[in-house]
């Protein structure tokens, strides 16, 4: 296999690799990661996430696996199931889906591109997480490629199944550090009617009391979102649509029809090209407000609340970066603060002359057991290593 | 005895000495859980608390004596059974509500408390605790951990593991830990996701932090009749063609009815050949029509007679027969072997058949109820212990269905877990690097093998011994249900 001639290969968290790959079969990648060059291997789909994390390990080499890890994919609408070549692009797969009446209701940002490797590996949802969970709530069952070449899989392709450990969980989530997927069963959901409204929310506190008042009122939104608006917050929600008229009453606002970018635009946001610096937080509902406090003094360009999951999001663009100081600083803060309720602010996208001043992950609570997961299953580092919390 | 004086007083300076077991009688009721299998304890130490969980862990660790986790013993697959004796960690004292918080909507308890306490507690709150296993009255959070535990209202709303965040452990190798946490997302490998599942192979849930959400505004519960098993499974893939997902969706069969109206008289009728249970729940408005079109798909696959419920007093009834049909079936038959299998949902009724076909091969009756909107199947083999060799072949019999069920593109477990039941069927499913592959999550946790043994993956041989299946509903209560 000869490496890929492209022009400009991207960079991974601000470093440049050494060498493209691009193999075209399962067997090839195999060989490819089986060969033991000395490289870091950093596998790449759509590329929506290469500046999560730290930098990898020199020196390394991009593995472009859309080629090895493509193919058809088994739907089977009588079993809500559907079995997945990692390689698929999300908004394919909502495609197929969506002609037999289903969906898989997992919207990280840019969607439609990413594939579901990429997805899974890492691990975060979008809006639609309010209702459904994340990516890794969707797994049935997985095909991996371990670091030393071998295929190995965990689960199956039943909806409920307890038969052996639940490796799917450690892998979600793990960055591709333990294995590449190559191959995921996945549950999959009718689809339902919906309604994507917007309002006016007031102040983030009556935002919060809005969505508690809709979650408790049992309306099941999809999502709810709020986004910091100048002056104050605007919510914008999607709805089964035949919980409308009484959701418009819980809800006591003004609900207007959401515009058609509104969405997209949530779901995407830091995720734009001028977007350089992107915190993500998770904390319980008891420090969001805390927390966009300390956020906000650092003006970021847009910011998000996502209530109901305890999430949110800021990001600054190129022109309005703040001093790297005071974002180490301000998240230095926050982890701390959120580290006794188990929250975790980390860095998604981080101009390169921050890296030095601030860990895109903060700290895990049990480092010692993390590092005993990556030297378990790949022990020499070789897949995106140093690029996981702690430099695993 | 692999139990000796030296470790033995270690434990009683750990928890003192009124909390440790070890007299040969007093050791009968733990060497079993709901399953078949069997084997006896050398001695049951209770500790109180994290610090004594993990002293009594080292202790055994520094004397190399196998360890087995225990919660209430109600597990269907012989993971509390101390396949290698030594010593059974029970948490029967660890019963403490640590923390309610409505706010938050979580939860933090101990792992003894028993499952049914989570929603009590959480009632006053206007929130449940979603897992509902049929053995709730009975069976411990920490087992529930354990085993990834799933219940009749699991189809809607995700099992143990979508639904519990973070939890304190002691590991296999000693030390206390937490694995997930108090609020959404820690950075990381999910740790919380592995040991959960893991049937007590990997350390011991000492504290556990659950999810607890909103009571649904609305819930209404159909009773549908049909003719024969075939018309009910029609009906639930038209239901979910429908695009509707029910927070629950079970079926009985004839056999089950007929011992359900003997004991229990729900009033179905003699002839009655299947009945699906379907509940629906959300707001009035939304359930209003989501109600019509699962009675419209009942009508059009011949139900022959359809009961709805609102109230929880009258969804109660309904539910009765499903609730009390595996204690009824004491009457037909003084034993009976319950298996736990998974099939994709449209290979149900084959299956089914499958079922019936070699159930009457061994002349074993089977009764079946199950979940039948995950495709998990409870079939149940009634047999008398007391004739010669039965066991043997109701074990057996129990293996070919297993086999059948991964055939049809399934799972060998929806719920009860592999345990030391089923762990010699793993290669089925799983190739020796598949099986290699997951034992590396022991080394993880430190487990060397004398931690729960002989659970989960294959092993070789020195796993204890076979004897009859008891204390299954005497462990979960009278009026448990499957
Ligand atoms: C009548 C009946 C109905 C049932 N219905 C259902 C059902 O609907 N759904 C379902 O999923 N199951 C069901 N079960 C099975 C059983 O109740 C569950 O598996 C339950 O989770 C076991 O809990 P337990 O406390 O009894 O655990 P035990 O049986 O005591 O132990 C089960 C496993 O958990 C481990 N363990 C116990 N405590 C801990 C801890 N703190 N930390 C780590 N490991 C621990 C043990 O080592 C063992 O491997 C039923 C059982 C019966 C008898």
């Amino acid at each position: 296999m000869s490496e890929a001639a492209t022009q400009a290969p991207p960079q991974v968290a601000g470093r440049a690799p050494e060498a493209t790959f691009a193999p075209r079969s399962l067997d090839d990648l195999r060989e490819l990661v089986a060969a033991r060059d000395g490289r870091t291997l950093v596998p790449v789909a759509a590329g929506t996430q290469l500046g999560l994390g730290n930098a990898p390990r020199e020196p390394f080499a991009l593995v472009d696996v859309r080629g090895a890890l493509a193919g058809e994919v088994e739907h089977e609408p009588a079993d809500l199931t559907a079995v997945v070549p990692a390689g698929v692009a999300l908004g394919e797969l909502e495609a197929q889906l969506a002609a037999a009446g289903q969906r898989l209701p997992l919207d990280p940002p840019h969607a439609g591109r990413a594939t579901i490797g990429g997805v899974l590996a890492v691990g975060t949802g979008g809006p639609l997480r309010t209702r459904h969970g994340l990516p890794r709530d969707f797994v049935l069952g997985m095909t991996v490629l371990r670091a030393d070449g071998e295929l190995v899989k965990a689960g199956g392709r039943v909806v409920k199944n307890v038969t052996g450990y639940d490796l799917m969980r450690l892998w979600c989530g793990s960055l591709g550090t333990i294995g590449i997927v190559t191959s995921v069963a996945l549950r999959v959901l009718p689809r339902i009617e919906t309604v994507d409204l917007r309002f006016e929310a007031g102040t983030l506190a009556e935002g919060q009391a809005l969505a508690e008042r809709v979650l408790r009122a049992d309306v099941r939104p999809e999502y709810l979102e709020l986004t910091a608006s100048g002056t104050g917050w605007s919510g914008l929600v999607r709805f089964p649509a035949g919980a409308v008229p009484l959701a418009t009453e819980i809800a006591g606002a003004d609900l207007a029809p959401a515009g058609d970018g509104d969405y997209v635009a949530v779901r995407d946001l830091g995720f734009g090209e001028a977007d350089a610096l992107t915190l993500r937080a998770s904390c319980p509902t008891s420090a969001i407000g805390a927390t966009v406090a300390a956020i906000e003094a650092l003006a970021p360009s847009r910011m998000l609340v996502r209530p109901l999951a305890r999430e949110l999001r800021a990001t600054w663009e190129e022109g309005a970066m703040p001093e790297a100081e005071a974002v180490a600083g301000t998240v230095g803060r926050l982890r701390a603060a959120l580290a006794e309720s188990g929250g975790a602010v980390v860095a998604e996208r981080l101009p390169h002359g921050m890296r030095g001043a601030l860990d895109p992950w903060g700290r895990a609570a049990n480092p010692a057991r993390m590092t005993a997961v990556k030297a378990a299953f790949d022990p020499d580092g070789r897949l995106n290593g140093g690029r996981f919390v702690g430099g695993l | 005895m692999t139990v000796s004086a030296g470790l033995l007083q270690a434990l009683r300076d750990v928890v003192g000495k009124e909390h440790v077991l070890h007299k040969p009688e007093d050791l009968l009721v733990y060497e079993l859980d709901g399953t078949i299998d069997r084997s006896l304890p050398d001695a049951v130490v209770f500790p109180g608390n994290t610090e004594e969980v993990q002293a009594v862990v080292r202790a055994c660790n520094g004397f190399d004596v196998p360890v087995t986790p225990r919660g209430a013993g109600t597990g269907l697959s012989g993971g509390a059974v101390p396949t290698r004796q030594g010593v059974v960690l029970a948490t029967a004292r660890m019963r403490r509500i640590l923390d309610v918080d409505p706010v938050e909507r979580t939860a933090t308890v101990e792992p003894g408390v028993p499952n049914i306490q989570l929603s009590e507690i959480a009632a006053e709150h206007g929130l449940f605790y979603a897992p509902d296993p049929s053995s709730q009255k009975a069976c411990t959070i920490g087992g529930n951990v354990a085993e990834n535990a799933g219940g009749p209202h699991c189809l809607a709303l995700g099992v143990t593991t979508n639904h519990v965040i973070g939890m304190e452990v002691v590991t296999a190798s000693g030390e206390v830990e937490w694995l997930g946490s108090h609020g959404p997302d820690p950075v990381g490998y999910d740790l919380r996701g592995v040991f959960i599942g893991s049937e007590g192979t990997l350390g011991i849930a000492t504290k556990v932090v659950v999810r607890l959400v909103p009571v649904p505004d609305t819930v209404v519960t159909l009773l549908a009749i049909f003719d024969d098993v075939e018309s009910a499974s029609e009906t639930v893939s038209a239901v979910i063609g429908a695009g509707l997902v029910p927070a629950a969706l079970e079926m009985m069969d004839r056999v089950t009815l007929q011992a359900a109206e003997a004991g229990l008289r729900c009033g179905y009728p003699p002839d009655a050949g299947a009945v699906l249970l379907i509940e629906l729940d959300g707001i009035e408005e939304v359930v209003r029509g989501q109600v019509t079109q699962a009675r419209a798909a009942c009508n059009e696959h011949g139900a022959t007679e359809i009961r709805t419920a609102t109230e929880p007093a009258e969804r109660e009834l309904l539910w009765k027969g499903r609730k009390g049909a595996i204690g009824a079936l004491g009457r037909i038959a003084p034993n009976y072997y319950l298996l736990d299998g998974v099939v994709p949902r449209s290979r149900l009724v084959e299956t089914m058949g499958e079922v019936a076909r070699i159930s009457e091969g061994y002349g074993f009756p089977v009764a079946n109820v199950f979940h039948a909107g995950d495709g998990n199947l409870h079939p149940c083999l009634l047999f008398d212990e007391r004739e010669p060799g039965t066991t043997a072949r109701v074990l057996e019999a129990g293996a070919a269905i297993m086999r059948v069920c991964v055939e049809a593109g399934g799972a060998l477990t929806g719920e009860h877990g592999v345990g030391f039941e089923k762990n010699r069927f793993m290669p089925w499913l799983y190739s020796e690097t598949d099986l290699e592959n997951m034992r590396r999550v022991r080394g993880v946790f430190g487990n060397e093998g004398a931690f729960n043994p002989c659970k989960v993956l294959p092993e070789g041989t020195g796993c204890g011994e076979m004897a009859h299946q008891q204390g299954a509903l005497a462990a979960a209560g009278p009026d448990a249900y499957v």
